[in-house]
Formats: structure tokens, sequence, C-alpha cells
């Protein structure tokens, strides 16, 4: 039927066919017309054009492909082999996403960017969190975006609000993103630096870091479930408190009339099941995660659970997703590979423990990977885990210190200065608070073995960047002298909890022995250091000669170096670099005071 | 051109204009088509709406609303909501928001395509030889839109409801299990628990307070005086109608002069915060104490200022002359005087605690500052005289007349004659001085925090609000607060929680009641919630008091930071009204299209009417910016060529103003906004409707005239 015969039968009866009229139609008339002028392709013809098509149809087979293996390779460019992306719709990648979205996947992307900037700068943040997770969603690979998204909800956001629980929540919403990310796109040298940033350098170094701090060590523990009979409550909660836990964060329930539950932070938790005991009470140690009710709404405030009651790291996140070959360092998949070194950790993790574990990660993408970091240098990004495990250690040191105030009953105030809190307290001392003991021996232990894995950390970043060599290498002293500080300083708590004299004896000799290892590499820092040449030649040395000279060379400089101190600069406020001297000074005191006292 | 432009353009559009512009195509289209009028038959209106309708119902138009459900449950998926509440808030958002979008589009569509393919393929011409007018086929068709863009929004309101409520359920059992699970005294559970309470799904009038003081003790009937706080933490506000005489050019020596007399207490020795915080003061005394040497305030003092109704510096305190000080400069040059930027209170004989100050208002400042306030129509030029108390560890306490001012003129002999000047007064009654916090970076009245009750300065709202209905059948009425919390170095930061606790009382002025205390630990923008006592509302007429209770914490209050729930509705119903509104707006687009499918084809119809519709919105954004002078500053910066400058700003100026102007003839589509509202879980105003419908009578009737006299002049058929 031709175009004129439907428009015809189309027509109203009542309408008038103007196509009808001799030259009175309004449109060229149809198909009928010869407009081509040629006639039909003859066979030879014929055969060009299939031949054509079919060249033409293998010539797209072959670039479809090529064009697919790169697009695979950009998108899997860091996923290790034999693990393809997960297939989920928020895992399209943008290739894709441009295509379902009919091309319009820039202008929403504008959109959200503009619409969740600016709703930030009005402090109107509720459906801030969808707007970012969107653009996470449309725009997966690009990796700018997703450093800036987590620069921003865990610093620009967790400052505009006023509460640290919700600081928090919004700190670990922007390392949960990270992550989300990472499995999205495992092994980005872009996200796994910033998830360690954060930890270590957010939730462990920021100025809120004692309250982040402990929340990541409680809650990285598990907590405890503990059943009992409902007669037994009043018990119970006496326990509680006379624990020194606030009655109100304990969650007891009471199912049946005959059977109560509750549930107990696993640290406070110890303490309540010191006293609380009986055939009748269990108490089961449970990841948090596995009690946290399924939610629709609302974003983590907690951390999940990452170490068993031993404080052993959970298998789970030990567990390799490739074989290395013995003797090559490189990552194993694994989330928390490097930190089943440190183990156990019994009082939780800190959280520049697992900022050291990603920037570790990291530090392997790029050193193995050769992977490059969009906005930080390789050198940057190669010295993180050497200054992240010194942070971790100076961390444990200042938490011994603190537990050892409170183990021995010391009061002294921040006017004294820290190191010389506890200093001349007596090996002999009573102990007031023995868990608190434990946990100081704990942190030093762990401060010294921290420090001591900085020093090849640091060695290995001097061997790959020589430049650093003077920076680093007072690093890599320190952290030398925080390694037997802090050991005898763990051999010296040992010594006043030591059941019998002749214990005591010993671990005070191991405590000796430390002190003055310590003491040879704070007077070695001082004087190789923080004296200037002029100064060091008259006082008898020069700094190159300091790391050969023995504890008693150095001693004998120190004493000409602290009389010149006074005499020339009139006190070492006033001396050049007073305000480092001044802290190795309270170390070097603090030592004199051990030792004093171990004599 | 520009300079063109920019001389001639006016600078606004008299409000009028729009009206007559209305008025004059009415009666074009009675001109037009009187006749069509008087044949006018609603019969035959809903017989051609009919068939729009079946055609567009037959074009699988509902096809598209199951497209829109699937897109509405995929993004609630993707939603990363911060609780519960924002859960359902989004969602709601989606549903509107998607309803809005199909219908919009799906009328555009119809309305644009009907008469130009029905004059193409000649289909118009079984209507229009048919006894119908073409007013009547005009009205049909949008009828018949209408009618289509309805049963969309049927669909998906239904829709819409059905979710939401599936959603609320399942969130409220998640709410459930988290209360369950949660410590007593977790943070978040009183939000959580209000939720629990109150539903997800929520439309809810609320009452918002007449007004904010900040004082430093709530003031009683009876007080013979009003308390502040020094430091320069609160300052009070007393206005003043400055009459026309003192602007006359024949009195140049006129004079301005504010006698301030403040009763003063100073009950206790500074605490360590206070020391750490105040800068050095040499009146300041020391006491040997059982605790060791206490140190104590320094005599009161005061800064004072003048200021605009808009709260900005007319005269500063640098200006102001501070006269009982004179004698302290000890210059002879008559411009150098004691100013008013810290002004020693002096002791009055015979009233202990109490202390006086004289501020005088130079002659030129009169002249050069004041006068330049526009007057009001009696002439007076209204201003306020700023009291900022200064002294740390001092109150503050002003009385009735604690400050007076009088004009100060010169008679016919010369003699100078005070002439007092009155308080403004505002619907009949004297205007009030007003007591206010320090201002916070972010314009909130700041109340700083003190876990010492006493100490504690206390924010007072009242509220008249005489149509507050408590729920029934419960003994509480719901509040929401939302603040912005700031911490001071002197907040610690420590392993502990450190929550802002915040403490609220209310007194019913009626009843005489006053609640317990509830306390609450807000964060900032973030809302709280809080039940207080049916017996501190009933009436409508009582005070809100607010306290921040913890050390360093400082609690940032503005007159709508708090909210009571004055009375509440179905949320259903709620909804319904939003669906009318996107309906009025559907039948906006199908107005606007057919007018446009009168004239051109349908693809350009698509995009006129698109343009007619977000016009507005694209010219509010562009001719929105900052002022041209400002955005020449930001280009070029503040040293750039003047005369390239002047090039910029003409230009820029002349094309803000040919924006204004087109803006002023498109339509407000920012009246149909449907989901702030509902899905804050407020109720939608009668206003909120009313608005709307006035822009379709407005913008959409002329509209349709002009559609009617542009198909009336067309030739659609032999």
């Amino acid at each position: 039927m031709s175009t004129q015969q439907q428009q015809q039968q189309q027509m109203p009866p009542d309408a008038v066919n103007y196509a009808s009229r001799p030259g009175g139609a309004r449109h060229p008339s149809g198909p009928s017309e010869n407009r081509g002028g040629g006639g039909a392709p003859g066979p030879r013809g014929r055969a060009g054009i299939v031949t054509t098509l079919v060249l033409a149809l293998l010539l797209s087979a072959v670039l479809q492909q090529v064009a697919f293996s790169y697009r695979s390779a950009a998108i899997n460019r860091n996923r290790p082999e034999g693990s393809p992306a997960p297939s989920r719709l928020a895992n399209l990648d943008s290739f894709s996403l441009a295509l379902l979205l009919g091309g319009l996947r820039g202008p929403l992307v504008m959109f959200l960017w503009t619409n969740s900037e600016s709703q930030k700068s009005e402090k109107d943040l509720e459906s801030f969190d969808t707007q970012v997770e969107l653009i996470r969603l449309l725009q997966p690979e690009f990796d700018t975006v997703h450093l800036f998204q987590m620069w921003n909800k865990a610093y620009n956001i967790s400052a505009q609000l006023a509460s640290l629980s919700n600081k928090y929540a919004a700190i670990l919403d922007a390392i949960e993103y990270g992550q989300r990310t990472d499995r999205a796109n495992p092994n980005d040298i872009n996200i796994v630096t910033s998830i360690g940033g954060l930890y270590a350098d957010k939730l462990g170094n920021s100025s809120e870091k004692e309250y982040y701090r402990r929340r990541v060590r409680t809650e990285t523990l598990p907590v405890y479930k503990v059943t009992f009979p409902a007669s037994r409550l009043t018990e119970f909660k006496q326990a509680v408190k006379d624990a020194g836990l606030d009655e109100t964060r304990v969650r007891v329930t009471t199912q049946g009339g005959d059977k109560s539950t509750a549930i107990l932070e696993k640290l406070g938790g110890d303490r309540v099941l010191d006293t609380f005991k009986g055939t009748d009470v269990t108490a089961a140690a449970v990841p948090r995660q596995d009690l946290r009710p399924e939610s629709r709404g609302g974003r983590r405030t907690e951390m999940d659970t990452l170490l068993d009651s031993r404080g052993m790291v959970l298998p789970k996140y030990l567990a390799p997703t490739r074989t290395l070959p013995p003797g090559v360092q490189d990552n194993n998949g694994a989330e928390l590979q490097y930190l089943a070194q440190f183990q156990p950790y019994s009082y939780g993790l800190s959280p520049i423990a697992l900022g050291y574990n990603y920037q570790k990660r990291a530090q392997v993408l790029a050193r193995v990977g050769r992977q490059k970091h969009l906005q930080l240098s390789d050198m940057v990004v190669d010295n993180q885990p050497a200054l992240t495990l010194r942070a971790w250690s100076d961390e444990e040191w200042e938490r011994g210190r603190r537990f050892e105030q409170r183990a021995l009953g010391n009061t002294a105030g921040e006017n004294v200065p820290r190191e010389l809190r506890t200093s001349t307290t007596a090996p002999q001392s009573n102990i007031v608070d023995r868990i608190a003991l434990d946990q100081a021996i704990f942190s030093y232990d762990r401060a010294s073995k921290v420090a001591a894995a900085a020093v090849p950390e640091f060695l290995g970043h001097i061997h790959l960047y020589p430049s650093g060599i003077q920076n680093y290498a007072s690093h890599v002293d320190n952290a030398k002298a925080i390694v037997h500080l802090t050991a005898a300083d763990a051999w010296y708590l040992q010594a006043i909890a030591a059941a019998t004299p002749e214990e005591r004896k010993a671990l005070l000799g191991q405590a000796k022995a430390e002190y003055l290892q310590a003491q040879r590499w704070f007077d070695a820092l001082v004087l190789a250091y923080y004296v200037d040449d002029p100064d060091a030649a008259a006082v008898g040395y020069t700094r190159a000669k300091v790391p050969g000279m023995n504890l008693d060379q150095l001693q004998a400089l120190m004493v000409k170096w602290n009389q010149r101190v006074q005499s020339v600069y009139k006190g070492l406020d006033r001396s050049p670099h007073g305000e480092d001297l001044k802290e190795y000074n309270d170390n070097l005191r603090r030592i004199a005071d051990r030792l004093n006292l171990i004599k | 051109m520009s300079w063109l432009i920019a001389q001639t353009a006016p600078d606004s559009v008299p409000g009028y204009v729009g009206w007559i512009i209305v008025a004059l195509i009415v009666l074009l289209g009675l001109a037009v088509g009187l006749s069509d009028v008087v044949r006018f038959s609603p019969k035959r209106i809903w017989a051609i709406s009919s068939v729009g309708f079946r055609e567009s119902i037959r074009r699988r138009v509902l096809w598209v609303t199951p497209l829109a459900m699937i897109g509405i449950i995929a993004v609630t998926q993707l939603a990363h909501p911060v609780d519960e509440q924002d859960a359902i808030r989004q969602t709601t958002k989606y549903c509107l928001f998607a309803s809005g979008i199909v219908v919009v589009i799906a009328t555009l569509i119809l309305a644009c395509t009907s008469l130009p393919k029905e004059i193409d393929n000649r289909v118009i011409y079984t209507i229009v030889t048919k006894p119908a007018t073409r007013l009547e086929i005009v009205l049909g068709k949008t009828l018949g839109f209408a009618r289509t863009s309805a049963l969309m929004l049927l669909v998906m309101g239904l829709f819409s409801f059905i979710y939401l409520k599936i959603n609320a359920a399942q969130l409220q059992a998640s709410i459930q299990n988290r209360l369950q699970t949660m410590p007593a005294s977790d943070p978040s559970r009183g939000t959580l628990q209000h939720y629990a309470d109150e539903g997800l799904l929520q439309a809810r009038t609320y009452a918002r307070p007449a007004a904010l003081q900040v004082y430093a003790r709530v003031p009683r009937p009876g007080d013979k005086y009003t308390w502040t706080v020094g430091a320069a933490e609160q300052s009070i506000h007393v206005p003043f109608a400055l009459p026309e005489e003192l602007f006359d050019p024949n009195h140049p020596e006129a004079q301005l002069v504010f006698n301030i007399q403040v009763a003063t207490d100073q009950p206790r020795p500074l605490t360590r915060r206070e020391i750490e915080n105040e800068m050095p003061d040499p009146t300041a005394t020391t006491r040997p104490s059982t605790q060791g040497v206490q140190k104590w305030p320094g005599k009161p003092r005061i800064a004072v200022s003048l200021l605009n109704e808009n709260a900005n510096t007319v005269v500063s305190g640098t200006q102001l002359m501070d006269v009982m000080h004179l004698d302290q400069v000890r210059t002879k040059d008559p411009s150098v005087f004691k100013d008013a930027q810290s002004v020693l209170l002096e002791g009055i004989s015979g009233q202990s605690g109490t202390g006086r100050a004289v501020i005088a208002v130079p002659p030129k400042w009169i002249q050069e500052r004041l006068k330049a306030i526009p007057a009001a129509a009696d002439g007076t030029r209204l201003v306020y005289l700023l009291i900022t108390p200064l002294t740390t560890g001092t109150q503050f306490g002003f009385g009735a007349d604690a400050v007076t001012a009088s004009a100060v003129m010169a008679d016919a002999s010369g003699k100078p004659v005070p002439m007092p000047i009155r308080p403004p007064a505002k619907d009949g009654k004297p205007l009030e001085p007003s007591f206010r916090g320090r201002l916070s970076s972010t314009h909130a009245q700041q109340l700083r925090g003190d876990s010492d009750r006493a100490e504690a300065p206390v924010g007072v709202y009242a509220f008249h609000e005489s149509g507050l209905v408590a729920p029934a059948g419960s003994d509480t009425v719901p509040f929401e607060f939302r603040t912005k919390v700031e911490r001071s170095g002197e907040a610690e930061s420590t392993e502990a929680e450190n929550v802002t606790n915040v403490e609220l009382t209310l007194f019913n002025h009626k009843t005489g009641y006053t609640s317990p205390s509830i306390m609450i630990t807000p964060d900032s923008d973030r809302p709280t919630f809080f039940k207080a006592p049916k017996a501190g509302v009933e009436g409508g007429d009582f005070d809100l008091y607010v306290r921040s209770r913890t050390d360093g914490h400082y609690v940032g209050l503005r007159t709508n930071s708090v909210a009571v729930v004055a009375s509440t509705q179905s949320f259903a119903f709620n909804l319904v009204k939003s669906l009318v509104i996107l309906w009025m707006l559907s039948v906006l687009v199908v107005i606007i299209s057919i007018f446009c499918s009168t004239f051109v084809s349908w693809p350009i119809a698509v995009v006129l009417t698109l343009v007619i519709l977000l016009g507005r919105w694209c010219v509010v954004q562009l001719g929105d910016p900052s002022s041209p002078q400002q955005m020449a500053t930001d280009f070029f910066g503040p040293s750039a060529n003047a005369v390239g400058t002047r090039v910029f700003t003409d230009t820029v100026g002349a094309l803000n103003k040919v924006l204004n102007l087109t803006a002023k003839v498109l339509p407000d589509v920012d009246q149909f906004r449907v989901t702030e509202d509902i899905e804050r879980g407020v109720t939608i105003t009668p206003r909120a409707l009313l608005d709307p419908l006035l822009v379709i009578l407005t913008f959409g009737l002329p509209m349709l005239i002009l559609a009617y006299v542009f198909l009336r002049k067309k030739e659609v058929a032999p």
C-alpha cells in the first residue's frame, strides 16, 4: 500500500483530499516516484557490497575485542588475577553507566557535585551522604573524586559536628567509603594511602585523638555476652559498679524471667568477670558486628571487631587472597596483612597501627607494583610506614606512662613533665591498680617492639631515597633510644610486681641494662644532632665521631656540654634547639632517676 | 548599548504592571472571540477533553509510571541516609520528584504534539467542522491533558503512599531493634526514641517563638532590673525614634545625648577561666582568701555604639563622646575627645551598686550618618543604642528607664534646650529594648555553657501561640530544637564523650506553671527532639528557658532554633496536597504547551515550553550573583583599570536589568515546590496551595486566551 493510499485511509470521510487534485499535493509524492535515477545494482556490484560488509563486520569484531580488552585492563588494573569484579548494579563502570544513562551521566554528576557542595556550605547534611554515594557510583574510576570525598567527610563534614561520637561516625563513614571503593577497585595506591591516613592521622593524631583512640581500641576488641540467673542481677550490677564502669552503658535484658543477658565491652568486662563468677555465669566473646541489628537507615556509629578475645587478629582479616612465592615481599591480599607480626593486641588495636597496615600496603604497591600516587610523591608514600610506626610507638609509650601513673596511684599533673611524673617511683612501691600495671607493661613492651620495627623501615627508606639521610638518620637513632627506654620501663614495672626479692633483683638487672643502653642512645642523639658544630668543637668532639663512642665517653662529653649550656647560653631554654633538648633532657633525667633507684 | 540599556531600563517593574497586562490580554480575548464566549458549552468541552484523554491512554502514556516506580525503588536502594528519618525523607523526595518529572514530561509531549499532529494529519478537520468553537477546542484539550496528568498522579500517588508505608514499617522495626540493643546513655537514644514514639510519616504544623532574648538570669515579674552578663558576652539594644527636628539644617549645632543608668553586681572573685580570658584591667583588685589570693573584677565598664534597623553600625564607639570623662583627654584639640569604646560607669551618690554614663553624638555624625538613615512617614529615624557590658565577672542590670535620650538644640536666644526623645511605637505600644547574646560567625546568639546553673546565661524564647493544640491522650507536647554548638579551648578533649548538655525549662504565663528541667544533648545543625509537659504550653502563652550546662560549650541560638508541634495532620492528606500542587504544575505545562503548539511545530513547541517554564529560574540564577562591582573586583582585582571596570560593570548591570525584566514576564515555577515541607514532616499550608493557583490565574489564564486567539486566527482547515 502506498503512502498516498495510507493517508487516504486515515483521512476522515469529510476531509478534502488535496493530494488527489492535479498538482495540488502539499508534500512530494511517495516512493512510486523514481528519485534515484539508476537501475538495480548488477551481480558484480552486489558481490562487492557483500565483501565490504563481511570485511567491515570482521574489522569491527577485532576493534571491539581490542577496545574491550583495553577497557577491562583499565577497570581491573589493580585487581589480582582470577578475581573478577563482582557483578552488581553498584559496580557498573563509568563506560556502562554513561550508556545506561543515555549520556546524562555527566550532567547528573555535575548536578550532584554542586548540590552536595552547596549543602555542605549550608550545613544541611541530611541527604549529603546519599549524594556523595551517588557521585561515587557514577564516577567509580575517578580516584581524585574518591580522595576528595574521603577527605571531605573525614575533615570538612566531621568538623561541622560538635558531638565527638558524631565526628567519629563521620570519620568512620569516610573510611567505609574508602573500603567500599577498595572492594570495587582493589589495590589502588591512592585509596589505600588515604585509608591509612584517615586511621593514622585523623583518628590517631587529631586534636580529639584521646577519644578516637579509646573508641578504636575498645571497638576492635570483641564484646562479652554474659548470661547469668536473673536472681543475680543485683550482684551483677554491683560488680559492674565496683569495676568502675558506667552502669548506664551496660545493656542488660532479662528473657523469660529466669535468665539475664548483659553485653559488656571486653576490657571493662574482664574486670567485672574477675569478681562476678560462678558455674551459672557464662561469658562468650562475640564480634560486635554479630550483635548489630540489621538497619536500613542510619550510618555506622562504631567499628567492626577485628580481634578475638586473646587479641589475635580475626582469621578472615589475615587470610591471603593470593599465594606469594617464598622470599617475595608483596601484598598477599589480606586486609590486615602487616599487623600479624605484632600480635597479640590484648588491649585493642591502635588507630595508628591500622594506619601503618594500610601505609605499608601502599608502600609495597609503589615499590613492587610500581604504582604512582596522584597527589603524593613516591618518597612520601615510601616514608609513611616508618613514620607511622614511630607515631604508633610514641602512642604506646604515652599510654604506658598514663597507665603507670594510674597503677601506682601517682597524681602528678600536667605541670610536671610526663617523663618525670613516675621517674622516682621506687621498685618496692605499692601497686594501686594491678590491671593498669599490666596494661602499662604491655604498652611499654609494644612501644619497644614497634620502635624496633621502625628502624629497618627507616633504613630501607634511606636506602631508596638517600637524600633524606640527614633527617631519617636522627629518626633511626631516636627509635633505637625508645626501644631501650620503653623496654627498661617494662622490666622496671615487672620488678615492682615481682613476687619475690630475687625475682625483683633479676628484673631490675634487666631494666638497668636497658636504661644504660637508652642513656647511650639519648646522649648520642643530643651530641650528634642537637649541638651545633662550633659548640661541639668547644666541648671537644666532632659530630661524625659520636656513633663510635661508648657510654663513658658520651657521658663525659654530656657533662661538658651541660656546663657550656649554663656558661654560654645561661640555660637550656636559651640554647639553640632548646625545645628538643628539653625533651631529651627529661628522658635522660628519668633514666638517671631510675638508675639511682636500681642502685 | 549597555549604557543605553542601563539608562533607559527601569530598575524594577511595579507589581500592578503585570495585572494590567493580564487585563489587556483578557480584553483582547473578549474582543476577538466574544461570540465564542457566548456560545460556550461545558458539555462540548468535556467531550473534546474526553477525546484527548482517551487518545493519551491509547498512546499508552500510563506505561511510563511503572518505569518511574522502578527508578524510585532503585535509587532508594542506593541512598545512604544519616538515620531512619532521613531515609524516609529521601524516599519521599524521590517519590515526588519522580512523579513530577513523569507527569511534566508526559503532559509536555502530549500537549505539544497534539494540535500540530492533528493539523498535520488533518484529524483536526473532524473537530473544526463540528459546531465546536476554537475556545472550546483549547479548553477541551487543556482539560483532557489535565485529566490525563491527574490519572498519572493518582497512580504515582498511590504507589508513593504504599511504598512509603512499607518503608516506614521496615524502618520502625529497625529502630525498635536498635533501641533494644542500645545502652541507656547512648547520645542518639533520645532521637531514636522520638522516631519510635512519633512515627516516621508525619505531617505537623510547627509554632515558632515570637522572640528570643538572652539574659544573665531569668527576669521575673516585679524585678526592678533585667540582668545581662559582662565580658562582651551579651548586649542590650534600645530603640529610639529620632525626631525630624534633630536634622534641621537651621540647627547644625544639635546634639544627641544618651543617659545610661545601670545597676551592677560583682558577687564573686574571677574564676580561672575568666582570669585567663580577661584583658588586663588596671582596676581589678586582689584579696587574700583561704584559697590563696583571689582576683576580683575591675570597675564596671560598657561599650556604646549606634545601629540602624538592620543592626549595622551607623555611629561607632570611636565616634561617640563619653561626656563624663572628657577631662581625661590631655590635648586641647577640640576634635579629640574620650570615645565610648570603654566607658567607665561612675557611681551615683546615695545609690550603691549603680553606675551612670552620658554619651553624646557629635553634630558632625548626626548630619553625616544619622541623617542618611531613611526616615519613616512621620519624619522620624529609627536607631538602636547598643550597650555592651565589658567587665568580666560582673552582671549589669537595666531598669525600665535605664536609658533615656534627648536632643539638645539651641533656642532663639542660643541657649541649649534638651528635648526628650521617645522610643518608637509599634501597634500602639512602645518598642521594648532587646537583650541579645554575642553573635557567632554564623549569626547565632551565643549562650556560654557553665556547669554551675547560677552562672549559666539563659536564652528565653517567648511563645504566643493561641492555636496550640496539644495531642489528645498525651501529657506531653513534642518540641524540636536545632542549634550550632561551638567548643572553646576550655572544653576538654579527653577520652570521655563530653557531650553538650542543654537544659530546658518551660514557664506558662497563664497558669504560672514551671516545668521540671529537661536535659538534651544536641549536636550542630541536627534536630534534637524532646517532649515537655502539656501544662507548660496550655494556653499558648509560655516561655522556654535554654541554658548550656557544659563548660566551654557555646550553644548558638536563633529565633527559629526551637519549634513546638502546634497540630498534626494525616500524612496521606499532606501527600494529596503535594500531588495537587504537582497537578497544578502539570496544568500550567499543558497550557504553555498548547499555547506554543498553536504557532510553531511540535519539536519547537517542546523547546519553547521548556524555555518559558525554566526561563525565570535561569534568569534568577544568572542575575543572582553579587553586584557588578563585586564581580569586577573578583575578576580583575581591586586595582584594575578604571575604564575597563566601568565598561564591565555597566554591561553586566545592563544585562542584569534585562534579565530581571525578562523574569517578570515568565511564570514563577518556584511556587510549585512540593517536596520541601512534606519531606520534613511539615504540614503543607493552604498558602502553599494558593500560590501556584495564583500563577495559573495570572500566567496560565492569559496564555490560554492567547492560545485561543492564535488558534482562531490560524487556518487549520479550508
